[in-house]
C-alpha cells in the first residue's frame, strides 16, 4: 500500500488542518463579556477542577501543579474581596483550568458530524453485497475489518472488548495521523528526531520494531483535534447498521491509537 | 387498491411514496389504502428482519388480492411494494435496481440520512423501472 495520498484526501486533509489551526488561534482572542461569565463559572468549580487534576497527573507534573495551585487560591482570595480588575488579570492563568471554549467545542462538534455523515454513508454503501447483521459482534468486525480497509487502506490491528457494550479499536499505524511531525516552537518540544519517512516506514516493516514517539501535553492535544472525524466514522458507520455509541478517540504514541465505542443501551 | 411502491427509512419515517394507476377506473381515494395496507405490514416486516438475512424478503402480507412484498438493508431502510401480481422475480429485479439508484441518492453529499427522497430523477427512474 502506497503511502501517497490522492487528490481528493489531500484535500481534506489540508481543510482539516485549516480548521484546527484556526480552532487553537482563535481560542487565544476572548470577548470581554466571555471572559466575565467564565471567571465567574470558574472559580465555582475550579477546587473541583483542582480536585479532579490531583487524581489523574499524580506522579508527573507535582511541581507543575502546586504552582497553579497556589496562583488559584491568590486568585480566589482575590475574587471574594471583589475586585474586578483584578479579575480580568486572572483569566488568562484560568484558561489553563477550564477545558474548551464554546468555539472549539462547536468546531468539534462539526467535524465529528462530517465523520458521521461519512460513516454513514460508506457503511450503506460497502454492505450491500454483505448478509445483514445479526450479532453485535460481527457488526463490530464490519466496521474494524470492512470501513477501515475501504477508508484506510488497511483493517484494524486489535478489536477489544470488555462484554458490557465496550468495544476498543486499535490502529497501530493510523493512515490519517502517520506524517505529523511536531515543528520547534516555544510553546512545543521537538521529540521527533525520526520523523515519519518513507524509509524509515520501510524498515520499520522489515524489522517488525515501531519507533513510537512519545509526546508531550501539548503535543497530544493538538493530535486529539485530528482524531475526531475518525471518531464520527466509526459512529456513522455503527449507527448506519443499527448500534447506538458515542466514540472517543486517544492517541498515546504517534502512529497507534485506540477509539473506544460505548454503546447506549435504550432501555 | 393502487400499486404502490414505498421506501421506509431507520425509524419508520416515510422517505418515498410512488402510486402507479394501472386504469383510468382506479379511485383516487383508494391510495390512502395501500399505504395504510403498508404500514400495518411493517410489523412483520420486522419479525422477518431477524430471522432471515438476505436483503430480499419476498412477500410479506396478503391483502385480499394484493400481495406485499419487502427487500431490507444492512441500513434498516425498507423498500415496500404492494402489487397485484405474484410474480416473485420482477420483484426482486426491481428491488435490485431501486436499491441500485438509493445508494446512488445517499452517496450525494446534499442527501442528509432518513430525510425525504425529493428527487424528480429518482422518481422517474423508479417509475420506469416499475413499468418494465
Amino acid at each position: 500500500m502506497s503511502v501517497s495520498y490522492s487528490l481528493l484526501e489531500q484535500i481534506i486533509f489540508e481543510s482539516v488542518h485549516y480548521v484546527i489551526r484556526t480552532v487553537h488561534s482563535q481560542s487565544k482572542v476572548l470577548d470581554p463579556e466571555e471572559t466575565n461569565l467564565r471567571v465567574k463559572i470558574a472559580t465555582r468549580f475550579n477546587e473541583k477542577e483542582e480536585k479532579k487534576k490531583k487524581e489523574k497527573e499524580k506522579g508527573i507534573e507535582k511541581d507543575k501543579e502546586k504552582k497553579n495551585e497556589n496562583e488559584n487560591q491568590k486568585e480566589n482570595q482575590q475574587e471574594t474581596v471583589g475586585n474586578k480588575k483584578k479579575d480580568q488579570e486572572n483569566v488568562p492563568q484560568l484558561e489553563f483550568i477550564s477545558s474548551k471554549t464554546d468555539i472549539e467545542r462547536n468546531i468539534i462538534n462539526r467535524l465529528e458530524i462530517i465523520g458521521y455523515r461519512l460513516g454513514e454513508r460508506t457503511a450503506e454503501r460497502i454492505a450491500k453485497n454483505k448478509p445483514r447483521f445479526q450479532e453485535e459482534v460481527e457488526k463490530m468486525r464490519f466496521v474494524a475489518k470492512d470501513i477501515w480497509t475501504e477508508l484506510f487502506g488497511k483493517m484494524v490491528n486489535n478489536l477489544r472488548t470488555n462484554h458490557q457494550g465496550k468495544w476498543m479499536f486499535q490502529d497501530d499505524d493510523f493512515k490519517l495521523i502517520r506524517n505529523i511531525s511536531f515543528t520547534l516552537s516555544e510553546e512545543l518540544q521537538n521529540l521527533n528526531h525520526q520523523q515519519n519517512t518513507r524509509k524509515n516506514q520501510q524498515k520499520q516493516k522489515q524489522t517488525t520494531t515501531t519507533t513510537n514517539i512519545t509526546m508531550t501535553e501539548s503535543q497530544k492535544q493538538i493530535l486529539q483535534s485530528y482524531l475526531y472525524i475518525p471518531c464520527g466514522i466509526i459512529r456513522g458507520a455503527l449507527s448506519a447498521i443499527g448500534v447506538e455509541c458515542t466514540v472517543t478517540g486517544i492517541c498515546e504514541q504517534l502512529p497507534a491509537c485506540v477509539f473506544t465505542a460505548k454503546i447506549i443501551n435504550k432501555k | 387498491m393502487i400499486s404502490t411502491f414505498m421506501i421506509i427509512g431507520k425509524d419508520d419515517v416515510p422517505l418515498y411514496e410512488a402510486s402507479f394507476f394501472n386504469s383510468k377506473k382506479q379511485k383516487e381515494g383508494s391510495s390512502h389504502l395501500s399505504q395504510f395496507v403498508i404500514h400495518a405490514a411493517l410489523d412483520i416486516i420486522e419479525e422477518k428482519v431477524l430471522s432471515n438475512e438476505n436483503f430480499f424478503l419476498g412477500v410479506v402480507d396478503n391483502f385480499n388480492n394484493f400481495t406485499v412484498s419487502a427487500f431490507v438493508t444492512t441500513g434498516m431502510v425498507k423498500f415496500v411494494l404492494l402489487t397485484e401480481n405474484k410474480n416473485v422475480d420482477s420483484t426482486k429485479a426491481f428491488f435490485n435496481d431501486v436499491y441500485e439508484l438509493y445508494l446512488k441518492v445517499i452517496l450525494n453529499p446534499f442527501y442528509k440520512q432518513n430525510s425525504p427522497i425529493v428527487s424528480p430523477y429518482f422518481d422517474k427512474k423508479v417509475r420506469e423501472k416499475f413499468s418494465k
